[in-house]
């Protein structure tokens, strides 16, 4: 048997298992060895797919496989040759008609990273998310950005509207109005808000339409509409 | 036809979500503003300046009751 049979599929299933998006993220998660074998698994049946196809063309067109022969000339060079191009050129087609976005997050949802992929549904979406802190500090906003992919510590990026504190019984919000203020006279300036924070600091995201009549109660406001960030008890 | 030309001239319901190569996904903040999921952070921005507006006239106006009551004090 010759080593092109062997690579070749191999190198395709590696190309299919890394590239394409239905397996790519999944694939990233694995370790080493799994990859390999996920990688001969998939080269495997690409070879079996493409013997398959050159006894098909080898019926009608002759010729083409001789010549695909004579040119590459070792055993079963064709079978090998016609797996490495099948497996590249399916790859695009495939993604073409997957999303890689609905991709990324299942593959999060499959591997229990159920907050990363919580978080990255909502990106873009009309949700308000409310980010609960370790040091009981609260952020609501939309969520603009968010690192999932093939990690679980990841970062995510939010436009705090509001931001707090959660007072330590824990049933109560006290908010106040984000610092920066929000300019109301352009709104793409928002970007100005935008807040990087690690997921890992996270203990609690919830999703709301619109802001819950609790938290807008919450809302302390003082003569000029805003009120600085000390007005957690505990904090000083 | 028409329909398609619509569709394309109508506000999107969501941003176009970006996804980087290693399956990181971010939205634009003006393409975010410019769709209808932009409309709902508009409209609880606006509901954040009239709870806030509606708090500095009560603040404002318990402010004035007292002025009065600290004038008054004095005449008692």
């Amino acid at each position: 048997m010759g080593l092109g049979l062997l690579l070749m599929p191999a190198l395709a299933g590696y190309f299919v298992q890394t590239r394409m998006y239905v397996f790519r993220y999944d694939t990233l998660r694995e370790s080493g060895h799994h990859v390999f074998f996920r990688s001969a698994l998939t080269g495997g049946i690409l070879a079996l797919i493409a013997h398959a196809l050159v006894h098909a063309v080898k019926a009608y067109y002759p010729t083409a496989i001789d010549l695909m022969v004579q040119v590459f000339d070792f055993e079963y060079s064709a079978t090998a040759i016609t797996s490495l191009l099948f497996g590249i050129g399916i790859v695009p087609i495939v993604n073409l008609i997957s999303s890689q976005e609905k991709a990324a997050i299942k593959s999060a949802k499959k591997h229990g990273e159920l907050m990363n992929a919580a978080l990255a549904g909502v990106v873009g979406s009309d949700l308000i998310v409310e980010v609960l802190f370790e040091n009981r500090q609260i952020y609501f906003g939309p969520i603009v950005e968010i690192g999932i992919g093939i990690s679980r510590d990841i970062d995510f990026t939010i436009i705090p509207i509001l931001k707090g504190f959660q007072n330590e019984d824990a049933d109560k919000h006290v908010l106040s109005l984000n610092h920066n203020s929000i300019p109301r006279e352009d709104e793409s300036k928002l970007n100005i808000l935008k807040t990087t924070v690690p997921i890992s600091r996270v203990v609690s995201v919830r999703f709301f339409h619109e802001f819950p009549s609790e938290v807008l109660d919450a809302l302390i406001v003082d003569d000029n509409g805003f009120i600085s960030e000390t007005t957690d008890p505990a904090i000083h | 036809m028409f329909g398609w030309f619509k569709k394309k001239h109508e506000k999107p319901d969501r941003p176009r979500v970006y996804v980087t190569s290693r399956g990181g996904l971010y939205v634009k903040v003006e393409e975010l503003l410019a769709s209808k999921a932009g409309d709902n952070l508009k409209k609880q921005l606006a509901e954040i300046d009239a709870r806030i507006s509606r708090r500095r006239e009560s603040s404002a106006k318990s402010a004035d009751k007292k002025a009065v009551v600290h004038q008054r004090l004095p005449e008692d």
